[in-house]
Parts: C-alpha cells; structure tokens; sequence
C-alpha cells in the first residue's frame, strides 16, 4: 500500500498526442528504445489482442495501453499482424493503427499509452470524460477498479444505473470474474475525469509493481449506440506484459515486498 | 655390502657404477642382489659404458599372484635420454611415449602397476586388465648409454629371472610425425583441444616403430588465425577454436638423426632432418538452447503461448534456426528464430515426452543439433487454495460484500500445479443466475474477463453489493464455469447468502 495523495489531473497526464498513422516518439522514450522479439502474425486478430500480443512480445521493457474502443456489434475491429522480430515499439504500433484509422496514440508516461477514437475526447456523452468531484480509493486491487470503476465512482455507477432497468423490488449487483490482481493502490483525486482516473490507477499500479504486476485498461462499447450509451459500455482490465516484465518495475525494496 | 656402504637402506634400487683403475679387459664384474629374509638371490651381469650397443631391450615378463616384473632402465650418460618404449601383451602394443631419463637417473617401471593402471596411450590402447605374460620393448632415442633389464621375481618360490637381452646397437632414426587432436575434428567454436605431435623413430637394425611426444619440444602455428590459434606457452600446442572455418596445425620439431651407422663401436648419424608435421582442422558453429522451460502449455490463447517460449543461440552469431518437435505435439510461429513461441496442439501423455531439436548453420556449416525433453502441459482444474474471503458491506452507501476466492491451477499428465510466474493468463468466467429470493429483487450481474495473478492463481472476485440492507432471506443460486487461456477448468455452485457466497466444486477434480 501506498500513502495517499491529492493530485490535480494537470500533473497527472503529461501527453503528447499524435494523430496515427504517424506516431510520434519522444527522444529515449519507449517507443524507440523498446523491440518486438517475437514475429507476430495473424489474419483479424482483434485490436485488444493484437495489442496483448504485441506487449508479450516486447524484449527490454514493457508498455501498458489504455484503450477506448469502439465495438460493432459487440465485435472489436481486428487486424491482420504481419511484425518481425525487431521492430520498435513506435513503428509496430503504427503498423497496426494503419489498418484502424480514426484512433489516437496518446503517450502518457514511460509506460502507459492511452488509444482512443480521434472524436473521443470532445464527445461530451462519452463516459470517459465526465467529471468527477472526487474519488477516493484505499487499499484496492488496482484490476478490481479496471474492472468496474463504478464501484468506486458513484457518479458513474448512477449514470449507469440511470439505463438499467429497475424492478420493484431491492436492486443488488453482482461482480463476478478473476479481476483481482495487480498491486493494491490508494489514491485521492480531485476533479478529474473518468479517463484520467483510469490512466491514474494504472500509472499507481505500475508504480506500486513488485510482486504484483501492473495492468492497463480497456474501455469498449457499441459504435452504434444512442447519446448516453452508458448501458453499452464495458470495462475490462488489460494486461499486455512480456514474461519478463518483473526485471524492469521500478526496483525498490518496498515494491519488492508487494 | 651396498646398504652400509653407501647408505642405501632408503633406496628400492640403484645403479652402480664402479671404476678401476687397471687397464681394459682386466677386471669381469658381477653383482647379486640377496634378499635378506629369504634365499632370494638376482645376479645381474656389469656392463662396460663404453660399449656403444648398450641402448636397447627385448626382454619378457610375467606376472602372478606370486611374481612380480619390473623393468629397469638407467642412463649412464651425461646427457638426457629419450627412451623408446613398448609393452607387448595379448597381442596388444602398448607405447610410453614421454619416457625421458636424467643424467645418471635409474627408472624402474612396475609392469603390474603399468597394466592395472588402465590408461591409455597416445593410440588408444591399454594393457589388457587380465594380461600376465608378454615383453618388453626399448629403444634409446639419443645418443646416451642406456642399460637397462626386466627382473621377473616369484617371492615364494625363491625365483628370480632377470633379462638384459639387447637388440639394437645405435639409437632409434627418425621416420615421420604425425600431428593429431586430443579429441577430434571437428571441433566447435569457443572449444579447445589440446593437438599433440609424436615422431615416430625405428631401430637402426630394422624392426618395428616407437614413438616419442614431441609436443612440448615443437613450434606450432595455425595457417589461419581467425579458425584457430596454437598454443605456444604453457599449455603447448593447444588449439583455440575462434571461428567456423577449415585450417592446418602445424608443429615445427627440433632435429633429429634418420641414419645411424656404427663406426668403431661408436654409433655415428649420417643424416639429420628437420621433423614436424600439420593436421586439418576444421571448426564448426556451436547451438545452445538457452532460455525457456521444460515445457509448454497447451493453448493458442496469446496471454498463454507468451509463455511457451524457447531460445537457441548459436555461435557465432547470424546463422540460419531450424526448430521441430519430436512427436509432433507443438508448433512454432517462426521455426527458423532463435526466440520461438511454441503452440501446444496435442498433450503429453507422459512426463518429458515430447524432444525440442534446434539445428543452426553457419556459412553451410551445420553444429551438433541442440535438444530439450519437454511436456506439453494442458490445464486440468483448479483447487481452491484456503477459505472465501469476505469484507462485509455496511453502508452507508453500499451494503453486502466484497468476496475473493483463491485457485490454485493444475495441469496434465501428472496433476502438476502451474508453479508461480505465469501471470496474465485470461481467465474467463460464463455465470448464470438460476434462481433469486425474495422474489421482486432483481440481480445485475457483472462479469469480469480476469486473468492469473502473479502466483499463477486465479483470484475470483464474487462480490455482492446493494445500495441498501441486505433482505435477511436472500438467496442467490447460480452456476459458474471457469476456463484459463480457453482450457475448461472448473465448474461451481455459487449461493449467495447476507452473510457471504457458499462454492460448491461440480470438478473436474484431476
């Protein structure tokens, strides 16, 4: 567990956003110093497993997505893998992108990217972007969150709930699934979306890695769907490291003890 | 009487070497040795140092239970001395081929000791374990006096035979070298080998070959540096391999004498030469599996076959893979990388089953294949690890519970459990809801796409959560499948109670 903190979203997400097909790396980061060992290939391979696939195959480092998806029914758009042992992380992901065109790379730290529609972010029925007062997380499993933010947002949970339908009777949810992994964060946010509340649990989780890993997020729902198409949406924790992935967390001792 | 005269009690044996001061021809003499607590007498004839024929030797010997054969050889010279060497037995020749004597230096050589020792000479050969009769064969190699004899003693019966028959006057002539590795070519790259050059010389009367090892008194050099390199220090003549490639080993010898005539009793060259000899050598690529496991999970799930991974690396670099399995239970997505993903598409039914073979070439020239023995390994079924863990719920917000339920996850053949590491593989779970009370609640099921953590567990989420009391007659039953990486491992009862979720195990259970 990691002492809480107040962060203010500004701090959080320092971004440089770059339209695809060219993605944009920063000089050293991991979008030029990291390579794919392993050739991927694949006829429509879905994105979110084209993406796993690709982060299991990184040699060096790792990297985390947070992706925004927009789905057909129900069906993720898919790729066809042609990457050979070598390419760098930057050029990979330009390849897959090249063949889903409207969506962003956003790199938001060392570790984590966020992909997301090109419309996204000025959506203001898009879930991901509505304000939150404040949330407050103590002790949580960072894939539990990943798995259903509302638990732990209220005002995504009544948003969602607000397209249910109810009955007469007492309302109960079950959270069934084998969510709980990744490290257990705390955090304290103030006014910040549910985007960047999701990028600040999984930047948490990586650096409270050690003993448990870090996970990424994903966030799909229907293409098709009306404005306020909360019902539809689907949360999901993503992990997308390499087998070696523990050599390259932040090594501290306390980490280490996770 | 040797011992008190000159201090010899500490000595086994000894040469003696008497002069006087009469002239040539006027003193014959003999000297026996007694055994002092038997009748054991050895009477050995004294030779004349001058005699230039003293340097050879074809003598039997024999052993028993009761009789033991020793050779003797003492240089009389100032000079050291070469000695050629051979022991014949159960028509074997068995050569020492780095017999040097000292100035005045007496050697004995047990023969029992010799055969029961079992180490082979340069050709490979030993002394047959079980021999008890043959001869001995010896040549000086120098120009040195050498006398020499085999003394054959049976203890018990008071018996000795001792031999000092001569063959040949003047040393041994040179004939040829051959230059030979320790092992054999070819070798492979980043080994050494040590390569040992033996002249071979023939008693100037005729007769068969002895050997000498000139290794250590030859210059070596390789005719390319970058296939391997020779040793001219300390360890002399060892061969470096560098790289993939064919070169010659050459050693440069002293000179030595390949005619000798006696002239006057004393044995004269008539002809030198210059000795050596080379060897091709050829160097081929190494292939190593270095990283990855002995087995392989069966599943075309990515977040599974991440881990089915194996490397081969060759030497040096940049050398062309060729990957299969034997039978064929995997496949590979590139069977020509070092780094391959394996995909398990048929189980093993035992342990190790199943044999990796790697090949790499290098420049058309292939290496010693790689192998490992793996096990394709299929996910069987899970086994709760502790109690259900429950958080209960007291608003004011939520009420009910966060529940967690740790797996343990096993595989086949063998019921082994997936050991810590393996984290992220995508567990999937299909929930259905069959019946809920009171009547009127309605139930949201949310499920979860999870995966193991880093133990390899499955840690499962089955929380329930309401924003007000929980009714004190609710229950919930529901059916529950789990699979990892799309591998069918478990199926449960789940009922919902206030106070916590029940697990009710419907297998598979092995």
């Amino acid at each position: 567990m990691v002492s809480g903190k107040i962060v203010p979203a500004c701090m959080l997400l320092l971004t440089c956003v770059s339209p695809l097909p060219r993605v944009k790396a920063e000089q050293g980061h991991a979008f030029e110093t990291l390579r794919v060992a392993l050739r991927l290939s694949g006829d429509r391979v879905p994105l979110t497993l084209a993406l796993q696939q690709l982060g299991g195959a990184i040699r060096g480092g790792y990297v985390l997505f947070g992706i925004e998806i927009q789905t057909v029914d129900r069906k993720e758009p898919t790729v066809n893998l042609g990457i050979e042992p070598g390419t760098a992380l930057g050029d990979a992901l330009r390849q897959i992108f090249n063949e889903v065109p409207g969506y962003r790379v956003e790199v938001i730290s060392d570790h984590l990217v966020n992909i997301y529609p090109a419309t996204a972010k000025g959506d203001p029925n898009d879930l991901l972007n509505m304000l939150v007062p404040r949330f407050d997380v103590v002790s949580q499993r960072a894939g539990v969150i990943l798995s259903w933010p509302e638990r732990f947002i209220p005002e995504l949970y009544q948003r969602l709930a607000a397209s249910k339908t109810s009955g007469s009777g007492q309302h109960i949810d079950l959270y069934v699934g084998a969510v709980a992994i990744g490290p257990e964060i705390t955090l304290h946010l103030r006014n910040v979306t549910v985007r960047q509340i999701l990028n600040a649990v999984t930047e948490a989780s990586d650096a409270n890695a050690g003993v448990e890993a870090p996970v990424g997020w994903e966030c799909s729902y229907e293409a098709r769907a009306a404005a306020g198409r909360g019902a539809l949406n689907t949360w999901r924790l993503l992990t997308t490291l390499p087998p070696d992935w523990k050599e390259h967390v932040q090594k501290t001792e306390e980490n280490l003890r996770r | 009487m040797l011992n008190s005269a000159f201090g010899l009690l500490s000595q086994p044996f000894c040469s003696i070497r008497v002069q006087y001061s009469g002239p040539p021809g006027s003193v014959i003499g003999e000297i026996s040795s007694i055994e002092q607590k038997n009748d054991l007498v050895i009477d050995s004839r004294m030779r004349n140092e001058g005699d230039g024929w003293a340097g050879s030797g074809a003598n039997p010997w024999h052993l028993d239970p009761d009789t033991e054969s020793y050779a003797f050889l003492a240089n009389m010279g100032d000079k050291p001395a070469r000695i050629g060497y051979r022991v014949w037995a159960d028509g074997q020749t068995y050569f020492l081929d780095s017999l040097e004597l000292l100035p005045h230096e007496t050697r004995m050589i047990d023969l029992r000791k010799l055969r029961d020792a079992q180490e082979t000479d340069f050709m490979k050969h030993t002394i047959h374990a079980g021999a008890t009769d043959g001869s001995v064969l010896w040549l000086r190699l120098d120009n040195v006096p050498v006398m020499g004899r085999v003394a054959a003693i049976t203890r018990h019966g008071g018996v000795a035979s001792s031999y000092d028959c001569c063959m040949c006057a003047c040393p041994g002539q040179y004939e040829y070298t051959t230059v030979a590795p320790g092992t054999s070519c070819p070798i492979s790259v980043g080994v050494g080998d040590q390569v040992n050059s033996t002249a071979a010389f023939i008693p100037a009367c005729g007769g068969s070959q002895y050997y000498y090892n000139m290794t250590g008194s030859s210059s070596w050099s390789s005719t390319n540096t970058s296939v391997f390199t020779l040793n001219n220090t300390a360890p002399i003549g060892l061969l470096k391999a560098v790289g993939v490639g064919s070169a010659l080993a050459s050693a440069q010898g002293p000179t030595e004498c390949n005619a000798w005539y006696m002239m006057g009793g004393v044995c004269q060259c008539s002809s030198n030469t210059q000795t050596g000899g080379s060897t091709s050598c050829s160097v081929k690529p190494t292939v190593q599996i270095v990283g990855g496991n002995n087995f392989a999970f069966e599943s075309t799930d990515a977040t599974v076959t991440q881990y089915n991974l194996e490397q081969a690396q060759g030497n040096p670099g940049g050398g062309q893979y060729s990957w299969s399995a034997s039978p064929s239970r995997v496949s590979f997505n590139n069977p020509s990388a070092s780094l391959v993903t394996l995909t398990g598409t048929s189980p093993s039914t035992a342990l190790l089953d199943t044999t990796l073979t790697v090949n790499y070439t290098y420049n058309g020239q292939p290496a010693t294949p790689a192998t490992r023995a793996i096990t394709v390994r299929i996910f069987k079924f899970l086994q709760q690890s502790g109690s259900t863990q429950v958080i209960l719920l007291n608003g004011p917000s939520q009420y009910g519970y966060d529940a967690y339920a740790y797996y343990n996850l096993f595989s086949n053949p063998s019921g082994q459990q997936v050991p810590s590491g393996f984290y992220g593989m995508t567990t999937l779970e299909l929930v259905t809801i069959n019946s809920v009370t009171p009547s009127g609640t309605t139930v949201t099921l949310h499920q979860g796409n999870g995966a193991t953590n880093a133990n390899s567990q499955i840690l499962d989420d089955l929380s329930l959560i309401s924003n007000a009391t929980l009714p004190s007659n609710l229950h919930i039953n529901a059916s529950q499948d789990l699979a990892v990486g799309g591998i069918y491992v478990r199926s449960n009862t789940l009922d919902y109670y206030p106070s916590g979720p029940t697990i009710t195990n419907n297998g598979p259970y092995q």
